[in-house]
């Protein structure tokens, strides 16, 4: 047991303490002055009891607190930390996880070791006790830095630290020097760490993925570009390629080409077609003698958004149908417009201009790129409009026309494109559509001669495709009507009819040939639909409604999509995903009670798929949650047909970061380094490993166990004896006849 | 052809130009506002302009003008809506320019054309005082400057010409990034204006036959303006057309 230990505050600035002393000596002076007249022995006792009272009273004002420590000698007690982050969930040689086989080492601590069991990954767990079984690896990265720290500050009396883990760190150490690492260390009291490796050594030849360099993100038709840099060690003069895989179907091909450390870089520059999250996979073939052939494919998934709509937007005429398309092109906020109109046809140039040729330098027309269009740029975009265009008039001869139209034909069926063809006068009268390849996938195709335009009125009605469509959610009858029509179109082959006619002339129509979409309006005079819904005082909203909605639809929105899968995760439990499901047949009907089946499929293989049973309300909607027993990447996708045809499969991760799972190999530095500069001993494997030449931090002979604190002005003796002092100094004086 | 049949389809015969105009063509047509006393002084000018656009231009085009009351001028088929006259034009009713702002702002496009001789600025006035009703957050028209693509559009030009020759550039009334609505000093109509045989109704102040044909490339290029709006503002465009006004 200790003395107990007085604290003090101060009353306020100096000059206010010494401004309290002075005038309390004044007053004892004064008191002590004011009985001169009395005997010695008066005079003492009153000066002692004034002064007691005093002192008290200017103790009180500095608020004193007694402390009173309890303290004991220091025990021997170990911290062992394990590794959870998503790099630990790697098989090791024995087909166990690394995670797994971290914890049969903790099993090996003799009984009379007294340990408490940490995790880290990104953060350090509460202690847990005495923990031997596994628990659930948490799939995030390792941060040592930042669990360290923790463990240092907040659990200061442990005498030793047992470390396992395969050195992945993904956080602040791996980034300091040894000079700093070690401040560090010593800035917090670090005992010694202790460290095992835990995972399979390497050995003989090599070839491994050291590192990817690719962004989470990018856009849909936009460059994407992933790095892939491979390392070879124990090969002279190897020479192989890498291939980048999406969905196990290979995309590009690369040379690898080795500098004398053994390293190689390439750079795949792709263009994503498709929103949404995208696995791919960086694959390095292995080498006949390489045993582990683990960290020969490393994974990435990206998400591809989309920032802009690209339209190609080429009109044959110019006409007040054309100015209502730009109008609204120019007023979304995604589109990004490429216009070619043609200004001039081949008739004016051949004629001339009012029988003289005008100047080309006081003219601002271009030629027709027809080559750089079609040939070159075309696949960038993500939708073509043909607005009254005559295609074929613009192409320098039938060969060329073919071959064009044939690749507009492969943007759509091939590469996703979405092609929007609205018919006028020109393409009536001009080289028939129904004559290229084109006609393959047109939804309504013309005949193969030229046509008549009937500038007459048509009212549309919707068809039963039509009702649910979304395109047509903003349909009002009353004012989409259609001034002039194409005559002769045969409906193409899959194509759905949306509106016609009460002779069931084709007015609008969709198709979906190959991978794209197609949309065919049978009239250039929609932009009317606004005009008059204006002039009949409503706001003619519709019209852009109608385009925004074909757009949407064309280039596969996958907000328009019948059936959805909405992929939604959390950071507090990182392998979970929750599954919003939407239901609509082909004709955008909800699906409603439907009872049918998710598949979750782990991509590395090592278990198989699950299968979670869903039930959908009125609305085709269902909700389902599906958690993985591991980090890594996962498939989900509808069971059975039809919802399988209609929906896209979605690939998410799971588990906390996916930079874990991209290199596996070990990183025995990281923990050799620890341990050297602490002082401790490192085990290159689990077997290495012996409890009994752990290294321990000295022990401390006193430690403080328990603190006892006690206020003074709120002890409750504090005022009774200051009444006692009053009272004896107030008998004093009475007793001496001063009172 | 039997005389009774010829005598029974000659109603019809007579009939047909106005059923052909009531009918929702989806051409393009000129439209002028019967606003004022003048408003029909430059009639003749529009058909002339109009076959110079069917001649030079890919603009299915309808050869008539047309012609509307302010009150009806939502209906009107294609509405590149004209303003023209001399002396001052009456302000228009609240619903009026209620209609014709709803007009202009579905993709209409309006030209102010003034034929006031020098000195005369009634009609800018009551013009000025016409469109503050119906653009009351622009009270005046801003200069167009010589950049804007009303004068690239289709001819490259360097200033507004006319028949007189009072002001080098056009005036107008912007929303957001297109004019609406253009305000010529120069009498561009009267430049246009032709007899039935072809004769040129009024001589030019300044210049002759290249100034006049300056006049119908600014109507060309205000039809094309008003179809294309910013096309040829787009990127692929302006470095070429930089480079040929340098030549």
């Amino acid at each position: 047991m200790n003395l107990p230990d007085i604290q003090l505050e101060a009353i306020g600035p100096l000059w206010m303490e010494a401004a309290v002393v002075l005038v309390t000596l004044a007053v004892f002076g004064y008191s002590v002055y004011a009985t001169r007249h009395q005997t010695p022995k008066v005079r003492v006792l009153v000066g002692v009891l004034r002064f007691l009272l005093l002192g008290l009273g200017l103790l009180l004002l500095h608020h004193p607190t007694l402390t009173r420590s309890t303290t004991a000698p220091q025990e021997k007690r170990l911290a062992v930390v394990v590794d959870r982050s998503g790099s630990m969930g790697a098989d090791n040689d024995e087909g166990i996880s690394r995670y797994e086989k971290a914890y049969e080492t903790v099993a090996r601590i003799p009984e009379d070791v007294q340990f408490d069991v940490f995790e880290l990954d990104q953060s350090l767990s509460e202690p847990l006790g005495r923990q031997t079984r596994p628990r659930k690896l948490s799939g995030n990265k390792t941060d040592f830095h930042t669990s360290f720290s923790r463990l240092f500050s907040e659990y200061g009396d442990y005498t030793s630290v047992l470390l396992l883990s395969d050195g992945h760190d993904l956080g602040r150490l791996s980034q300091m020097s040894s000079e700093d690492t070690g401040r560090w260390l010593e800035r917090l009291g670090a005992p010694p760490v202790n460290t095992v490796l835990i995972g399979s050594k390497l050995s003989g030849p090599e070839v491994a993925i050291h590192s990817i360099d690719a962004p989470g993100f990018s856009f849909v038709r936009a460059p994407l570009r992933i790095r892939a840099t491979v390392i070879v060690r124990n090969l002279d003069k190897h020479e192989t390629q890498v291939q980048l895989l999406q969905d196990d179907k290979v995309i590009n091909i690369k040379d690898l080409v080795l500098d004398d450390q053994g390293f190689g870089t390439v750079e795949f520059e792709i263009y994503p077609e498709q929103q949404g999250e995208h696995l791919y996979s960086v694959y390095v073939p292995p080498h006949h003698l390489e045993s582990n052939t683990e960290n020969n494919r490393q994974q990435v998934l990206i998400d591809i958004g989309r920032d802009k709509i690209n339209v190609l937007h080429i009109a044959g005429s110019i006409t007040w149908d054309l100015h209502g398309l730009r109008d609204m092109f120019e007023r979304h906020p995604l589109v990004d417009l490429t216009a070619f109109y043609i200004m001039r046809t081949r008739t004016h140039l051949q004629q001339g201009v009012d029988n003289r040729m005008i100047p080309h330098d006081e003219m601002a027309l271009v030629p027709f790129p027809t080559e750089e269009i079609f040939d070159r740029q075309l696949f960038g975009f993500d939708v073509v409009f043909f607005h009254d265009f005559d295609a074929g008039t613009y192409f320098s001869d039938s060969y060329q026309a073919r071959r064009l139209n044939r690749k507009i034909k492969e943007f759509v069926t091939e590469h996703r494109g979405g092609f929007v063809v609205v018919g006028g006068p020109r393409t009536a009268g001009g080289p028939s559509l129904g004559l290229t390849p084109l006609a393959d996938i047109l939804p309504l195709v013309p005949p193969i001669h030229r046509l008549a335009y009937d500038e007459q009125l048509y009212e549309g009605q919707l068809t039963d495709k039509g009702l649910k469509h979304p395109i047509l959610r903003a349909y009002d009858p009353e004012f989409q009507v259609y001034s002039g029509a194409m005559q002769s179109l045969t409906v193409g082959k899959g194509a759905d009819i949306l509106i016609q006619d009460e002779n069931n002339k084709p007015l609008l129509a969709v198709g979906e040939p190959g991978n794209g979409r197609v949309l065919f309006l049978n009239t250039s005079s929609s932009w009317k639909w606004r005009r008059d819904a204006l002039a009949g005082g409503k706001t003619g909203d519709a019209y852009y409604d109608f385009w925004d909605q074909a757009i949407k639809w064309v280039i596969q929105d996958p907000a328009l999509n019948q059936v959805r899968i909405t992929a939604t995760k959390t950071t507090a439990d990182p392998l979970s995903v929750d599954m919003d499901v939407l239901l609509r047949d082909k004709s955008y009907n909800p699906a409603k009670s439907k009872d049918t089946q998710i598949i979750v499929t782990p991509l590395d293989g090592k278990s198989d798929p699950a299968t979670l049973a869903l039930s959908t309300d009125l609305k085709g909607a269902a909700q389902v949650r599906y958690t993985a027993d591991r980090p890594g990447y996962y498939r989900i996708e509808l069971a059975e047909e039809p919802w399988k045809t209609l929906s896209r499969a979605n690939t998410v991760f799971l588990g906390g970061s996916q930079d874990e799972l991209r290199n596996l190999d070990l990183v025995p530095e990281t923990l050799q380094r620890l341990s050297t500069l602490s002082s401790a001993r490192f085990a290159a494997s689990a077997d290495d490993f012996r409890p009994e030449s752990l290294a321990w931090g000295k022990v401390q002979e006193k430690t403080i166990v328990e603190t006892q604190r006690l206020k003074l002005r709120n002890w409750i003796w504090c005022l009774p004896l200051m009444i006692l002092i009053v009272a004896i100094e107030w008998a004093v004086r009475r007793s001496s006849h001063l009172a | 052809m039997e005389r009774r049949t010829f005598l029974a389809t000659l109603p019809g015969l007579f009939a047909a130009p106005s059923l052909l105009a009531d009918k929702q063509s989806s051409r393009f047509q000129y439209c002028m506002l019967k606003v004022g006393q003048q408003w029909s002084q430059r009639t003749r000018a529009l058909i002339k302009l109009s076959f110079e656009v069917q001649k030079r231009c890919n603009i299915p085009i309808e050869s008539r003008y047309a012609t509307t009351a302010l009150k009806d001028v939502a209906r009107v088929n294609s509405p590149f809506l004209l303003l023209a006259g001399r002396g001052a034009v009456p302000a228009p009713t609240p619903e009026e320019a209620g209609l014709l702002r709803i007009v202009l702002g579905g993709g209409g496009v309006m030209l102010i054309d003034d034929h006031s001789p020098k000195g005369d600025d009634a009609f800018y006035k009551s013009a000025v005082a016409f469109m503050k009703k119906v653009y009351p957050e622009q009270p005046v028209p801003a200069i167009i400057p010589p950049d804007h693509a009303v004068y690239q559009s289709y001819y490259l030009l360097k200033k507004p010409r006319g028949r007189l020759n009072k002001k080098d550039y056009l005036e107008g009334w912007n929303m957001g990034k297109r004019t609406n609505v253009f305000y010529s000093h120069n009498d561009l109509l009267g430049a246009m204006e032709a007899d039935q045989l072809g004769n040129w109704t009024h001589n030019m102040e300044l210049g002759g036959g290249l100034r006049r044909e300056l006049c119908f490339r600014l109507g060309i290029n205000l039809t094309y303006y008003a179809l294309t709006i910013n096309y040829k503002k787009d990127r692929a465009f302006p470095p070429i057309i930089e480079r040929r006004r340098r030549l």
